[in-house]
């Protein structure tokens, strides 16, 4: 029996996620060099209208379960159902993104049908017959190409890393809809809550001058927000860890838990260049960089690259800034 | 009637995994034959930050609920014991050191494997590991050992609070967009820890010492279930530049007139 890539589309709030098309130009890509059919699958409490939007953006078949317990994603839920469905359908890759939806339950999706299990895939290649997929290690300062060694895989693909293509489908494809009642037993979602009011500061500024660990101590931030001051529609940003020490507000924090920032100057302090960190700074026109290890990954990123201690390095920029603008 | 509140005795059973990363700001290289990387021999060895996180998860725990033991488990080398005792300094009880020579890449399948293999000797009400580890970035460990236990499991735990009962936990997970999915799990169970739970303590000398004065389990992996790795890894490389960077040269001097140059070229900021 021919086997599939099947594609789990992910969505939120009654809406699909941007992710789910880079997912499907994915597989797209990869079907290219397998030959296997792609479509989708979508799981939700009432999944019709994003499963014909789906269906119509991309040309691709979708299979929905309509599962009322669905109000929201359910690891339990959607490894049930999954697992029952490609227990029955041959597949070669199950398509997920690498988000925390995605990192929930694939790792389980793989146990449950003994498949393989690669996450935080950002592309793949073919050598001599043999796929592998390339996934960052080490901070992004390493890449390495995995490749599956048994029939079935489960991939989460990294947002971000995949434009979505022109579909250009010349027929919108089929969508099917199954009822499905099933209870979860183990856990039982209690809904979602927002936990960070967002200030819109970052998300206007034109500048961003971002602090990582590289800073040390908290007494150096103010070097960061002298820094800002020099520059006209600023604000100051940071990485993630800085925001857990809580030397710097939630609402500060760049990344996929934080925010997705497209300012013109992205200026990285002491950042190494988390993959999770960079994702929210690929719509940034200019990106410099400043880190002592001239290996760090943020350099793989940037525009302009400077291998300095900030703390020597800033006083001495904004002295120039100064001096430039007398 | 007398009214009279119900008191339950909640002594949980605690795992913890934890990895022993080396420093990721030093040189990393490329081995000659492409297959794991090489580092300088005085590279220093630290633990994964994320799992730092469970271990003060896991000793907060134990403060309200005393009676609960902590074992912290790590498979690799001899050196990971290291990482072991250090953590187990911030008031967790055992040690297992899940032996084994770790040249080269290992899949979380067979990792998760080993750890389920002990754990299902131990019953363990709840086992907790870190969201990811910082070197391999996986974020699957967890997971995978949940569901080969078949547990049921939380990813990126922000918050958790074990209930009265100590039947269930509730456990807000972190999700994109300053949203927190929020869920109540039956015990026993897997969470994965995500930075920023909480403030992880220092480990405090009585800790320390009583870490050093114990021994630590060990466990050789050759005597575990063997479950066969479902990938491999073909190469490793150095990565792309995603943009087309220059790096400045120069006195520190130099760089930052250069830097106000090419910002001024590009309208970032004006020169007056
Ligand atoms: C599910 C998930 C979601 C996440 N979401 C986010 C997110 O939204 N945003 C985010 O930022 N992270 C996020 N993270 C964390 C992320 O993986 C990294 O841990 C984090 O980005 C690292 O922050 P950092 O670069 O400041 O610290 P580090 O990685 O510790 O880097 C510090 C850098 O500073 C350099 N340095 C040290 N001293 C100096 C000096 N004196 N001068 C100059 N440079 C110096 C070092 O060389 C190093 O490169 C997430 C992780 C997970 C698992
Ligand atoms: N060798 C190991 N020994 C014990 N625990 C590990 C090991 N590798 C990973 N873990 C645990 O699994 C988590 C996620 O690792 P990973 O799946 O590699 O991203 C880590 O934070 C640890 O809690």
């Amino acid at each position: 029996m021919a086997s599939s890539v099947y594609i789990i589309a992910e969505h939120f709030d009654g809406k699909t996620r941007p992710v789910t098309y880079e997912l499907a130009s994915f597989g797209i890509k990869l079907q290219k060099s397998l030959k296997d059919a792609v479509s989708f699958l979508v799981l939700g409490d009432d999944p019709e209208i994003i499963s014909r939007e789906i269906a119509e953006n991309t040309g691709l078949d979708v299979l929905a379960f309509s599962v009322p317990a669905l109000k929201s994603y359910h690891q339990e839920i959607y490894i049930r159902i999954l697992s029952n469905w490609l227990k029955e359908n041959p597949f070669s890759y199950v398509l997920t993104a690498h988000t925390t939806q995605g990192m929930d339950f694939a790792p389980g999706l793989s146990i449950a049908t003994n498949a393989g299990c690669i996450t935080g895939v950002e592309g793949f290649s073919e050598k001599e017959g043999r796929i592998s997929f390339q996934r960052s290690l080490f901070n992004g300062k390493i890449s390495s190409d995995i490749s599956p060694i048994t029939e079935r895989t489960i991939l989460s693909v990294l947002p971000g890393t995949h434009k979505p293509m022109d579909f250009n489908p010349r027929a919108p494809g089929k969508v099917e809809v199954r009822a499905i009642d099933f209870s979860p037993e183990l856990i039982r979602n209690k809904g979602l809550v927002r936990s960070r009011t967002g200030s819109q500061a970052l998300g206007e500024a034109e500048i961003i001058i971002s602090a990582g660990r590289g800073i040390g101590k908290q007494e150096n931030l103010p070097l960061i927000y002298q820094l800002a001051e020099r520059f006209s529609k600023s604000a100051v940003g940071g990485s993630r860890p800085l925001c857990d020490l809580g030397w710097l507000g939630y609402q500060q924090q760049v990344g996929v838990t934080g925010l997705s920032v497209s300012p013109r100057l992205y200026f990285a302090c002491g950042i190494s260049g988390a993959i999770q960190h960079l994702s929210g700074i690929r719509g940034a026109d200019f990106i410099v960089a400043v880190n002592t290890d001239p290996t760090a990954a943020i350099f793989n990123m940037a525009d302009v690259c400077i291998v300095e201690d900030v703390l020597s390095f800033i006083p001495v920029l904004i002295e120039a800034l100064d001096k430039a603008a007398r | 009637m007398e009214a009279y509140e119900l008191f339950y005795f909640i002594e949980m059973k605690i795992l913890v995994c934890i990895k022993q990363i080396f420093n990721l700001e030093t040189d990393i290289f490329v081995d000659s034959d492409s297959r794991w990387v090489k580092i300088r021999p005085q590279t220093e060895f630290t633990f994964n930050r994320f799992d730092e996180y469970a271990v003060e998860e896991a000793v907060r725990i134990k403060e309200k609920f005393p009676g609960t033991t902590i074992d912290i488990i790590s498979a690799g080398p001899e050196r990971v014991i290291t990482a072991i005792k250090r953590l187990q300094g911030m008031g967790a009880d055992h040690g297992i050191h899940i032996k084994c020579d770790m040249q080269g890449y290992l899949s979380p399948f067979e990792i998760a494997g080993w750890i389920a293999s002990v754990a299902e000797k131990n019953q363990y009400d709840l086992i907790l590991a870190g969201v990811m580890s910082e070197d391999e970035m996986q974020g699957q460990v967890g997971p995978t050992l949940a569901a080969i236990l078949n547990r049921p499991c939380a990813t990126a735990v922000i918050h958790q609070k074990i209930s009265s009962e100590g039947k269930s936990v509730y456990v807000e997970r972190e999700i994109e967009n300053g949203y927190r999915d929020t869920l109540e799990i039956r015990l026993p169970a897997v969470l994965t820890i995500q930075s920023g739970i909480n403030e992880p303590r220092y480990p405090t000398l009585t800790h320390m010492l009583r870490a050093k004065r114990e021994q630590i389990e060990v466990i050789d992996s050759e005597k575990l279930e063997r479950r066969d790795p479902r990938q491999i890894l073909m190469d490793i490389s150095y990565p792309q530049k995603v943009r087309p960077a220059i790096f400045l040269d120069g006195s520190a001097q130099e760089k930052a007139n250069r830097l106000i140059t090419i910002l001024n070229e590009r309208n970032i900021i004006s020169s007056s």
